[in-house]
C-alpha cells in the first residue's frame, strides 16, 4: 500500500471536516455569521471613526480567527475521545498531516469568502450611512489592494504551521519542564524579530531586514512543517489513567 | 499475526509497567485479556494498535511494525476504547465518511450486526443512543470493517445481559478464521465459553499466555475437602476450590477466576 494516497489523504480531510464544522451546517452557518458580526463590530469599537482603520482591524481578528482553525482541527486528530480515532483511521501520518492543512486551507477560504460578502455588505453600509465623507463606494475586505498582501499571507503559515509542532511540544513539556517551553517561544521570537532588532539598533538598512526577515520567515514555515510531521508521528495517547 | 517481542513498556522512571514479554496472536482465535486494575490492560492494547511506543522491543502485525502507524498496518487492527463518544452525526453519515478507509468493509455484516443488534440503520444523531447501543454500534463495525486484528477493551461495560450474549453469538458469527480479536474484560466467566487463548498480566510486569487446550492439559480445577497437592486454592463451602496438576484422564472446564487469581499469585509460573 502506498505510503501516499491524495484519495485517502482527501478522504481524511472530508471525514475531518464532516465531523466538526460540516456536521451540522443549521448550526455552524449561525455560528459563523455571528463570528463575522461580532468581529466586524469589535473593530467598529477598536477605531471608531476611520473607515479604512476597522477594515483592518477586523481582516486581522480573522486572521487570528483562521489559526485557530488548525489548532481546532489539531485537537480533533489527536483527540482520544472519538469513537474511531483519527490516529487509527487507516491512513499514513503524511497523508492525516497533509490532510489538517487541507482541511485548515478549505475551512479558512470558507471563513474569509464568509468574511468578505458578509463584513465587506456592513462596511459597505457603515460607509454610505455613518461615514460619507469617508467613502460611498463599495468596500471590499480582504480585495481593498488587491487581495490579502502577502505579508498576510506569509504571517498565516507562519501561525498556522507553527501551531502544529508548538502544541504537541507544549502538552508533551508541561509541568516540570515548562522551561523548554518559554525557551522555545524566547529563542523562536528571537529569530524572527533578529533583523528588525538589528535595523531599529541601525546596523542593516531597512531593505536588507524586510529581504532577511522574509527569508527567516520562509526558512521557519519549512522548519514549521518539517517539525509538525515529526511531533506527529511521534504522537502518544495520553499516557496517564490507562489501566 | 501479531508478535509482541520482548516489549518492555513502563510511564515513567518507576518499575516497568510491563517488563520483557513476548507473545504470538494468532488468526482464528479470541483472546481473552485479564488483569487486576492497572497492571496494563488498556496499555498493552494501545502499544498493540500503535498509539503507544514500546520503551525495548516491538510489536509487529503480519510483520509491519504497528508503531509506524501507516496505512497498511492501521488496516490490519481495529481498537474499540473502553470509553468513546460519537458526535452529533447521523449513522449513515458515520459510516459513510469512515468505510473509504477498510476496503474489506462489508455491508452485509453491518447490516446483520444493526438488525440483531436493534439498531435503526436510520438512526440521525449518534450521540443520543444509550451507552450500550453505543457499543453495539461500534462493536458492529469492528465486525463489518474487514480489520483482521480487533483490540476491544472491556466491550460488554453498559451492556445489558441479552446484549452480552448478542456479543458473544455475533463475535462467533462473524470473527471467522483468517480473523483474531482480543478482548479485555474484568469479567471472564461472561467470556469463558468463547475464549479459546488467555493472556493474564499478572500485575508485576509478566504475561501469562496460554491457549485453553493448553491450560486443561496441564491442570484440572475441582472442588476437594483438603487442599492437599493442590498448586492453588481458596476455601469456600464444603473444603477448597483447588488447582492441580492434571493426571491422566483428569480433564475439566477452566475456571477462570481460580486460573487468574493463581496466575496473579504466582502459582502456576
Amino acid at each position: 500500500m502506498n505510503n501516499f494516497s491524495f484519495r485517502r489523504m482527501a478522504g481524511f480531510c472530508r471525514l475531518q471536516l464532516c465531523s466538526t464544522y460540516f456536521s451540522s451546517p443549521r448550526k455552524t452557518v449561525p455560528a459563523l455569521v455571528f463570528l463575522i458580526v461580532f468581529i466586524t463590530g469589535l473593530s467598529f469599537l477598536a477605531d471608531e471613526g476611520n473607515l479604512a482603520g476597522m477594515m483592518t482591524v477586523t481582516e486581522d481578528l480573522i486572521q487570528v480567527l483562521i489559526s485557530f482553525v488548525i489548532l481546532d482541527l489539531y485537537r480533533d486528530l489527536t483527540s482520544e475521545d472519538n469513537a474511531i480515532n483519527r490516529m487509527l483511521v487507516p491512513a499514513s501520518p503524511a497523508e492525516k498531516y497533509v490532510a489538517l492543512y487541507a482541511g485548515a486551507a478549505i475551512t479558512s477560504a470558507v471563513i474569509i469568502f464568509s468574511a468578505a460578502v458578509l463584513g465587506s455588505a456592513i462596511f459597505t453600509a457603515a460607509g454610505h450611512f455613518l461615514y460619507p465623507e469617508q467613502s460611498d463606494s463599495i468596500q471590499l475586505l480582504f480585495f481593498r489592494n488587491g487581495g490579502w498582501g502577502w505579508n498576510n499571507v506569509l504571517t498565516a503559515c507562519l501561525l498556522t504551521t507553527g501551531i502544529t509542532w508548538f502544541v504537541p511540544f507544549a502538552r508533551r513539556n508541561m509541568g516540570r519542564k515548562a522551561w523548554k517551553i518559554c525557551a522555545a517561544v524566547i529563542l523562536y521570537m528571537a529569530v524572527l524579530f533578529l533583523p528588525g532588532i538589528l535595523k531599529a539598533a541601525g546596523a542593516v538598512p531597512a531593505g536588507a531586514a524586510r529581504t532577511a526577515t522574509i527569508c527567516i520567515i520562509a526558512a521557519l514555515i519549512a522548519l514549521n512543517v518539517r517539525w509538525g510531521y515529526a511531533m506527529l508521528k511521534n504522537f502518544e495517547f495520553d499516557r496517564k489513567g490507562n489501566d | 499475526m501479531i508478535a509482541i517481542e520482548k516489549l518492555t513498556f513502563g510511564y515513567g522512571k518507576d518499575t516497568p509497567l510491563l517488563r520483557d514479554i513476548s507473545a504470538e496472536l494468532h488468526e482464528g482465535r479470541i483472546y481473552g485479556l485479564l488483569g487486576v486494575n492497572g497492571s496494563g490492560k488498556t496499555t498493552l492494547l494501545k502499544l498493540m494498535s500503535g498509539m503507544l511506543f514500546p520503551g525495548q522491543g516491538r510489536i509487529t502485525a503480519d510483520g509491519l511494525d504497528t508503531a509506524a502507524r501507516d496505512a497498511a498496518t492501521s488496516g490490519k487492527i481495529f481498537y474499540m476504547q473502553a470509553e468513546f463518544k460519537f458526535g452529533r452525526q447521523s449513522l449513515e453519515k458515520f459510516i459513510a465518511l469512515h468505510r473509504a478507509f477498510y476496503p474489506g468493509f462489508s455491508d452485509e455484516i453491518l447490516r446483520d450486526c444493526l438488525e440483531e443488534s436493534g439498531i435503526n440503520p436510520k438512526t440521525g444523531d449518534l450521540g443520543v443512543l444509550s451507552t450500550g447501543e453505543k457499543r453495539k454500534f461500534l462493536f458492529s463495525i469492528a465486525l463489518a470493517c474487514g480489520a483482521e486484528y480487533l483490540l476491544m477493551d472491556e466491550p460488554l461495560n453498559g451492556m445489558d445481559i441479552p446484549s452480552r450474549s448478542l456479543f458473544r453469538k455475533l463475535l462467533l458469527k462473524h470473527l471467522g478464521e483468517d480473523r483474531m480479536a482480543l478482548i479485555s474484560t474484568h469479567t471472564p466467566a461472561e467470556m469463558e465459553n468463547i475464549l479459546s487463548d488467555i493472556l493474564i498480566l499478572d500485575g508485576k510486569g509478566g504475561l501469562f499466555a496460554k491457549s485453553t487446550e493448553e491450560i486443561s492439559d496441564s491442570w484440572c480445577f475441582g472442588l476437594s475437602e483438603s487442599d492437599e497437592g493442590a498448586l492453588y486454592s481458596e476455601p469456600c463451602a464444603g473444603g477448597y476450590r483447588t488447582i492441580k496438576k492434571r493426571g491422566e484422564d483428569e480433564a475439566t472446564g477452566i475456571d477462570l477466576e481460580m486460573l487468574f487469581n493463581a496466575t496473579i499469585k504466582g502459582k502456576l509460573l
